[in-house]
């Protein structure tokens, strides 16, 4: 290597750092790093759920439609505060009569989980009080047939083992 | 002819022994209405479940600073509770109530520690944060709403799974 081209490559290298540094003065876009979600936190949901994708929670009570079928899996309305940040915690002020209410931190926001007990179909509802700010959800829930709900025939009875018959004692 | 206990004791053992085995074999299909027709019952079951998960992550995550401080402020209402639970299955089961009580709470402490298995490594990450929750509640009245929607009374233990609801007296309704 000549000593000119050596002295390009050094000034190349020394504009590069220099602009490497320009980006470091510049400053950085704020961004909270996205909160964990768990893997137990992603399994076992509904097949079919239906829930409005952006629901934004006032100081009035929003009411909201969920449809779901009963696979046995759940189905979770997200909500957040501005952010996004999870709501720090939930209160049931209506419970489901035919499922399960399950309200948690999921990442970056909260979800309402409905859990239909098994063979249940039809209407059920439940409300939620989310804090801080007790913003209040009331959530209609439709559950519709689903495979779980699939009634089977049984089997033949001839393949059931006949019952040994025991003798009766005389008291 | 189906053979009867012949004493009320014995009848009531038999109560339990079928309640511990409906417990056992009983499946979560099956299990789909074993919710308290009475919403302070269901209360006492689902408070009586946070309790047991509270300390199932102090155990494990070594919570016990805030598994004491969530038993100190919510003392009133814990023991309210364990009230309630109690005369549950007193009523239910008869003198076998405080047997299949304590067979229940084993049950239900067994099986949150099997959640806690199930997790593996993200249980103490994912689920310390309730105590930040009960801590965070407003008063001490909010436990029973808050409880309720955790959803940790397990499907296959079910509550209020040995009796129907008591009559009511008008009286205890007024809270």
């Amino acid at each position: 290597m000549t000593s000119s081209k050596a002295t390009i490559a050094k000034l190349a290298l020394g504009l590069g750092g220099l602009a490497a540094l320009a980006a470091c003065s510049t400053p950085p876009t704020v961004r909270r790093p996205s909160a964990t979600v768990y893997a137990a936190d992603v399994q076992g949901g509904a097949r079919v759920c239906t829930v409005p994708q952006d629901l934004v929670l006032t100081d009035a009570p929003v009411s909201t439609r969920m449809v779901l079928q009963n696979d046995g899996g759940w189905c979770g309305i997200m909500v957040a505060q501005p952010g996004p940040r999870p709501y720090r915690l939930g209160l049931v002020t209506t419970r489901a009569q035919h499922g399960r209410v399950y309200v948690h931190t999921v990442g970056d926001a909260t979800r309402l989980s409905y859990t239909p007990d098994p063979g249940f179909i039809g209407d059920d509802a439940f409300a939620i009080r989310l804090m801080p700010d007790s913003r209040q959800v009331q959530v209609a829930v439709t559950v519709q047939a689903g495979p779980a709900a699939v009634v089977t025939p049984p089997p033949p009875p001839a393949a059931a083992p006949a019952a040994p018959t025991r003798p009766r004692r005389r008291s | 002819m189906p053979l009867m206990p012949k004493t009320p004791s014995a009848r009531r053992f038999a109560r339990a022994g079928a309640f511990v085995l409906s417990l056992v074999m009983t499946s979560t299909a099956a299990m789909a209405d074993m919710r308290c027709s009475d919403p302070r019952e269901q209360s006492h079951f689902e408070v009586t479940a946070l309790k047991t998960e509270l300390m199932v992550i102090a155990l494990i995550c070594e919570e016990r600073d805030n598994y004491n401080a969530f038993i100190t402020r919510y003392r009133p209402t814990l023991i309210e509770t364990d009230r309630g639970f109690t005369a549950y299955f007193n009523r239910a089961l008869g003198r076998a109530g405080t047997r299949q009580l304590d067979a229940y709470v084993t049950a239900l402490a067994n099986s949150r520690q099997q959640g806690a298995q199930m997790l593996g490594s993200d249980f103490c990450p994912r689920n310390r944060i309730l105590f930040e929750e009960v801590a965070a509640l407003g008063s001490t009245a909010d436990l029973a709403g808050y409880a309720a929607g955790k959803d940790l009374v397990p499907a296959a233990l079910g509550a209020c799974a040995a009796a129907p609801a008591p009559v009511r007296q008008a009286s205890r309704n007024n809270r």
